[in-house]
């Protein structure tokens, strides 16, 4: 670790790796309520658990992300954080927000918590995603404010490249989409049109930006690979990120009241989005096949590979399945859904903030380059189970999206939604086994940072 | 593993090789054609990054090709394709679906991988189709 300050980064991975455990617990009780529907109730209704279960997965990959952030610009800028100081302040505010919320969420009836935050004041909530109370959605403006204040001042300082550039070009888009969140119109039409602007301009849009520069960044260090190569890829991707990613919003706008010229467009540009992705998966496997060094921390390449792979198939693949207006006529809202869903955030977000923990902990732990054999042994052990289960879970849930769009709307004579979901429960008891399989991954993922604590570095010689 | 210094020779023909593969999952046929043509010009080529990146392509896209075929004969036969209006009907789409998680998915991850290595000038085997060099 070159700059004292970077430290401030173990903070909120230590947090994102907290929250993300409460994700998956919380997605395994769902997954319990698919086919035992009474499970928990009325303590953890479905809805709430559903809540939980999304909304971790928005905050703790927010953490992640600032944390990736705090790490890598003082090091690409080269020089020490504008303010550490503020850096921490805002953590603590973000995690006692973010908690607040989320014990909201599970000891007050939805409505009730409504009320108490003031929401008549300036209706923010009851949207999927956005069921944030409006105090902590102002919160979370004022964390992403500073925290782009913080970043921003150090670029200024220090030296500018271009994985800076693009990693503070995708976290002010990130800032400036989430103000749609505070625009809440009475017309249904228009509440989902600039939801939209939110939800997909986060995750198709700037977040890819943040992803490309964060494995730019991780290339760059593992492989010894000319940082103008990498950067002259980065530049294309991010072009062909927002060339396909913002009109490709259009694929939301099919069945929504939105006018029809969006089935065209939304058809043409999003069936061209796993462009981008699949640019990045030649880009990596390029830069490690060209790499000047064996970098020791294997696991760190491992998960840096995997993101390009998983993210080119669950965003791009998963995602062109249902794109094209004809077959989203039929798949929409469906278990299809789920499962893209499902590996596209493993794939592309997930992963790259696993990635960038993975080769930044050990550095701020005081190793030198990686941690133990023993430790990246089980850290690559997690990395597959998470990985298998994962495209486990995304299989079964797309039988149970094909069934379900059978069953339910194109068969002769079509059954109700919930007559179809008793016929595809044996699915979701796959996804749930699965979904274990994943927890135990997870588990072996944080136990990996308590092992081999007092072994040597794994060397290149032994990683290789 | 180190990157070699140069470029092999016949890089180019390598990677357009690899590119067409996987072109020809997207869009089958044409660009089967012109990976004929570059496997029957070069697949005796005394390079084994040249015989790589020409004979395993040509053989997996006609595998995938063939089952392309397969799947839409599938529909067809099952009511499908019966005028041109009935072009976008449940039959296409279903092949459509069937023909991306059956063939797409499994033929494109190691296209993918045999197209970076083409590009870093290394020689790959395929899974299953690699004995065939």
């Amino acid at each position: 670790m070159k700059y004292e300050s970077q430290k401030v980064a173990k903070l909120y991975f230590i947090a994102a790796i907290g929250l993300f455990v409460g994700q998956i617990l919380f997605g395994l009780i769902m997954g319990a309520q698919y086919v035992i529907g009474d499970f928990l109730f009325p303590e953890i209704p479905f809805n709430v658990a559903r809540m939980v279960h999304t909304n971790l997965l928005i905050v703790w990959l927010l953490f992640g992300f600032m944390g990736a952030a705090y790490y890598l610009v003082p090091e690409e800028a080269e020089t020490e954080l504008f303010a550490p100081w503020l850096a921490y302040l805002m953590f603590w505010i973000f995690l006692v927000a973010g908690a607040a919320t989320i014990l909201g969420y599970l000891l007050v009836p939805y409505a009730t918590l409504a009320e108490l935050t003031m929401n008549d004041l300036l209706p923010t909530m009851g949207r999927e995603f956005l069921e944030q109370p409006t105090i902590t959605k102002i919160g979370i403006v004022i964390v992403a404010l500073s925290f782009l204040f913080n970043i921003g001042m150090t670029i200024l300082k220090g030296r500018k490249t271009v994985v800076n550039l693009v990693l503070l070009m995708g976290l002010t888009g990130l800032a400036v989409f989430f103000l749609f969140a505070f625009y809440n119109p009475t017309n249904l039409v228009m509440d989902k049109y600039y939801w939209w602007w939110v939800v997909h301009l986060w995750v198709e849009g700037v977040w890819e930006l943040i992803l490309g520069a964060i494995l730019a960044f991780i290339l760059i260090k593992t492989t010894g690979v000319d940082r103008e190569v990498i950067e002259k890829w980065l530049y294309i991707i991010i072009a062909m990120t927002l060339i396909t990613g913002i009109i490709g919003t259009g694929h939301h706008y099919y069945w929504i009241g939105a006018p029809e010229f969006w089935q065209w467009f939304g058809s043409i540009f999003s069936a061209m989005e796993p462009i981008p992705f699949f640019m990045m998966t030649v880009y990596a496997f390029n830069m490690v096949n060209k790499r000047r060094r064996n970098h020791p921390n294997k696991a760190a390449v491992l998960w840096a590979l995997g993101t390009a792979v998983m993210a080119f198939l669950g965003a791009g693949v998963w995602g062109f399945l249902h794109t094209l207006a004809p077959v989203n006529y039929y798949t929409h809202g469906t278990q299809i859904t789920a499962a893209h869903g499902h590996m596209a955030f493993y794939g592309a977000y997930v992963m790259i903030v696993l990635a960038m923990i993975s080769y930044s902990m050990p550095l701020m732990r005081g190793r030198e380059a990686c941690n133990s054999a023993r430790s990246q042994s089980m850290e690559m052990w997690s990395f597959w189970l998470m990985t298998i289960s994962m495209v486990f879970i995304t299989l079964f849930l797309t039988g149970a999206g094909i069934l379900q769009v059978y069953l339910q709307r194109f068969s002769d004579n079509p059954m109700d939604f919930m007559v179809v979901q008793d016929k595809i429960a044996l699915f979701y008891w796959l996804r749930e086994i699965t979904g274990f399989v994943f927890l135990i991954g997870l588990t072996l993922y944080v136990v990996s940072f308590f092992v081999g604590k007092n072994d040597p570095e794994a060397t290149v010689e032994l990683s290789k | 593993m180190e990157a070699p210094q140069q470029a092999p020779e016949k890089q180019g023909l390598a990677i357009t090789a690899e590119a067409l593969y996987m072109l020809n999952l997207l869009f089958p046929v044409l660009p089967l054609f012109a990976l004929g043509v570059i496997y029957f010009r070069h697949r005796n080529d005394p390079s084994l990054f040249v015989r790589s990146h020409v004979i395993q392509p040509w053989i997996a896209a006609l595998i995938s090709t063939a089952l392309f075929f397969l799947i839409n004969l599938i529909a067809a036969l099952a009511g499908g394709y019966t005028s041109l209006d009935n072009l976008i009907s449940i039959h296409s789409l279903v092949a459509l679906e069937v023909y991306t998680l059956l063939v797409i998915l499994p033929f494109l991850v190691p296209g993918l991988l045999a197209l970076t290595r083409a590009m870093s000038g290394q020689a790959w085997r395929y899974p299953l189709i690699g004995r065939f060099l």
